[in-house]
């Protein structure tokens, strides 16, 4: 019974241990994904900005700035 | 100044009458609601229906004239007015008011308050521009040049010209503006359905994706500040009426997924059908609708029950079908065939000519502008919308990154909890199956960015539903999240400012509409000329197709719009031109260089060879035809930017 017991504690144990590790790595996985969206909103939106700089320089131009 | 207050008097009371019109059906089919933003959009939706309706009877029967327009404003009038006083003493105002979901925006938080003031500012800067002198350049050639037409024969009729074809029941209600007054009063009807639009987002946001009002307004503003919708909303053009009928549509359409109500489904058709009646268009989101219809019912597991959903199904295609089809039968009666000047290999009919159809059913893709249909493009094609603005169009189709760089985060998005956060992402799907099988008929129909106005609104509600899930994860995601917004926002309601501040100097009285009309209005210098100068029995035969402010009996001449009255591809002497110019009584030529080198590119373009240019050539050296005017003109190829394009236009009379 003893034994039984004591069996049980680890197998608990180690039942912790896996979720915890698939914890972590679902947080990696996460920070990941979110790494990449980030990194494709910034290419998105200096692309859509980029698209304008040949009118910007003009203006620019206009204005002294450049 | 007082002129543009007057002009938005009308508007307003055409606008009150319209809603004046739905509330009747409203009160008696869809009692109880949940608030009076919901009565007031969907009377103004279903009003503008019965409003259009009526006129388009009208026209057939003689009737149009400005007392019958006033007739049917005071007939909106006094049955608003006695719906309205049948809800008080019912109770519904207090009701809804005690409900604590009534029109009033509370106190909502800095944010909202910035968010709200940002969508009222750009409404009202695009409600100025709306009261500008109509200048849009497709309103000159088709939505306000037909209906002129038309309010001066006092009847709809067939005219020689594509847009004869074209759905009328927005081009109605731009009928019944210029009966009542003048085209800004037409412009006001656009401007009327943009806000209808507005309105059916807010409820979809609120009701459907169960947004807070912070988020809901921020689907608005995103929604505002696409520099399309400015451009709609001060342009007498039926596009922006459909959107408006598309997401009141989906409205419906989501509202009987929670329901399953007869009377939503009939009236998503409702809605779906003045549509099809607004614009050819219309087809696509009907079609669209039916997919969201099916990827809803799977989704609600109704596939099971069948005998429930079928028939609903089956009733929605059937009413959207008959609200539709006015415009249809009508060119059905006048051609033979009901989409014409489209499918006349199918459908027969006449009064086009056989290059005309080969143009549009045979190539597929008319010369001026739209993406190549391959499959790369396709699948390029949103990115391209938002980086490659020349690709799809001008510069006021560009989507800014908010409305497509947010899509993938729908991916990321997918942690619904509660069942009402699985019901609303179920909704969030719904609406982007809308989405991509409205861009999918689109794309391959013909790709260009002005079609997609029924597409942005969804997309725009979608965006902001994907920002509230965005900004509950890493601060990283956060930060770029809202530096995307801004970054979109500020874009777009910079451009809408910059878009709408030519019109307020006219608006306002600092600029005559002369002087105004002079730098903005194709063509308008040449022809107040022509105005002027033709004697009363003269009739014009003009190339240039911007017709609207044309005061004399005239005809189109060019082949882009003009179905074959004038077949230049079986005329093949320069005496068998004039001829049939004196068959069909024509006194002078309105000749524009640029419209008559543009059709040869369109006759090179389909590989057809015509005599044309070699026979008024002829007939210009011969003296048949005699120069009285002739003048370099600049024709705004963007009224923005002020840029231009040069082009002799001159003034023929004809020598028999």
């Amino acid at each position: 019974m003893f034994n039984l017991t004591g069996g049980n504690a680890r197998e608990e144990k180690d039942e912790g241990m896996t979720l915890s590790t698939e914890a972590n790595q679902g947080d990696q996985l996460a920070w990941w994904l979110d790494l990449a969206f980030v990194l494709w909103l910034a290419v998105s939106v200096t692309l859509f900005l980029g698209q304008f700089w040949p009118f910007i320089v003009p203006l620019l131009k206009k204005l002294g700035i450049q | 100044m007082i002129e543009s207050f007057i002009n938005l008097l009308t508007g307003g009371l055409l606008w009150i009458s319209m809603v004046g019109l739905g509330f009747p059906i409203v009160k008696h089919w869809f009692e109880p609601l949940n608030s009076h933003l919901e009565r007031l959009v969907l009377a103004s939706g279903l009003g503008a229906g019965v409003l259009s309706t009526l006129v388009m009877g009208a026209g057939f029967l003689r009737l149009l004239y400005p007392w019958l327009a006033w007739l049917l404003v005071i007939t909106g009038l006094v049955t608003g007015g006695v719906v309205l006083r049948k809800y008080v003493q019912e109770g519904w105002l207090h009701q809804a008011q005690s409900q604590g979901v009534a029109l009033r925006i509370k106190l909502m938080g800095l944010i909202s308050w910035v968010l709200g003031a940002l969508a009222v500012v750009t409404l009202s800067s695009n409600l100025v521009a709306a009261l500008a002198p109509p200048s849009f350049a497709d309103a000159l050639h088709f939505y306000l040049a037909l209906p002129k037409l038309y309010t001066q024969a006092h009847r709809a009729h067939f005219v020689w010209s594509r847009g004869s074809g074209f759905p009328a029941a927005t081009e109605m209600l731009f009928t019944s503006g210029l009966l009542m007054r003048n085209g800004i009063v037409a412009n006001l009807v656009n401007y009327f359905f943009g806000l209808i639009a507005v309105g059916g987002l807010y409820l979809i946001a609120r009701r459907h994706l169960h947004l807070s009002k912070t988020f809901s307004l921020l689907g608005i503003l995103l929604y505002v500040s696409l520099p399309t919708v400015t451009q709609m909303m001060s342009a007498a053009k039926p596009d922006l009426a459909l959107a408006c009928y598309a997401i009141l549509a989906l409205y419906a359409l989501l509202t009987w997924t929670d329901t399953m109500q007869w009377r939503w489904m009939i009236l998503s058709g409702v809605f779906a059908g003045l549509g099809i009646g607004s614009k050819t268009h219309g087809l696509f989101v009907f079609i669209a609708l039916g997919v969201c219809l099916i990827v809803a019912a799977v989704m609600r597991g109704e596939l099971k029950h069948l005998r429930r959903w079928v028939p609903q199904a089956v009733l929605f295609c059937c009413v959207a079908i008959l609200v539709g089809s006015p415009s249809y039968i009508r060119n059905w009666i006048w051609t033979g065939n009901p989409l014409w000047p489209l499918m006349s290999r199918t459908f027969g009919g006449c009064c086009i000519s056989p290059e005309l159809v080969y143009m549009l059913e045979e190539k597929g893709r008319w010369p001026s502008g739209g993406a190549i249909i391959i499959l790369k493009n396709f699948i390029l094609g949103p990115w391209r919308l938002m980086t490659d603005v020349k690709f799809f169009e001008n510069v006021e189709s560009v989507a800014t990154p908010a409305l497509i760089a947010f899509l993938p985060g729908l991916l990321l998005a997918c942690d619904a909890a509660s069942s009402k956060e699985r019901r609303s992402t179920r909704n969030a799907v719904v609406l982007l199956t809308y989405c991509g099988a409205f861009y999918f008929i689109w794309f391959f129909n013909r790709a260009r960015a002005h079609y997609l106005d029924p597409f942005w609104p969804a997309l725009a509600l979608l965006s902001a539903f994907i920002v509230t899930k965005l900004l509950k994860r890493s601060r990283l995601v956060a930060v770029a999240t809202i530096g995307t917004l801004a970054i979109s926002i500020g874009f777009g309601l910079g451009l809408s400012a910059l878009m709408n501040a030519q019109f307020f100097p006219v608006v306002f009285g600092f600029e005559s509409q002369e002087a105004h009309l002079r730098q903005k209005a194709w063509y308008y210098e040449d022809i107040q000329y022509v105005n002027k100068t033709l004697p009363p029995d003269a009739r014009l035969l003009s190339f240039p197709n911007h017709t609207y402010y044309l005061d004399v009996d005239y005809v189109w001449g060019s082949i882009h719009v003009q179905t074959g009255l004038i077949d230049y591809f079986s005329i093949h002497s320069p005496e068998a031109l004039l001829a049939r110019w004196k068959e069909l009584g024509i006194t002078h030529i309105l000749w524009d260089k640029r419209w008559f080198e543009g059709m040869e590119t369109w006759v090179e373009h389909y590989g057809m060879t015509w005599e044309l240019p070699e026979q008024f050539d002829q007939l210009v050296r011969e003296r048949y035809l005699v120069p009285i005017y002739e003048h370099d003109t600049q024709i705004p190829t963007s009224r923005t930017f002020n840029t231009w394009e040069s082009s002799r236009v001159v003034l023929y009379e004809i020598r028999y």
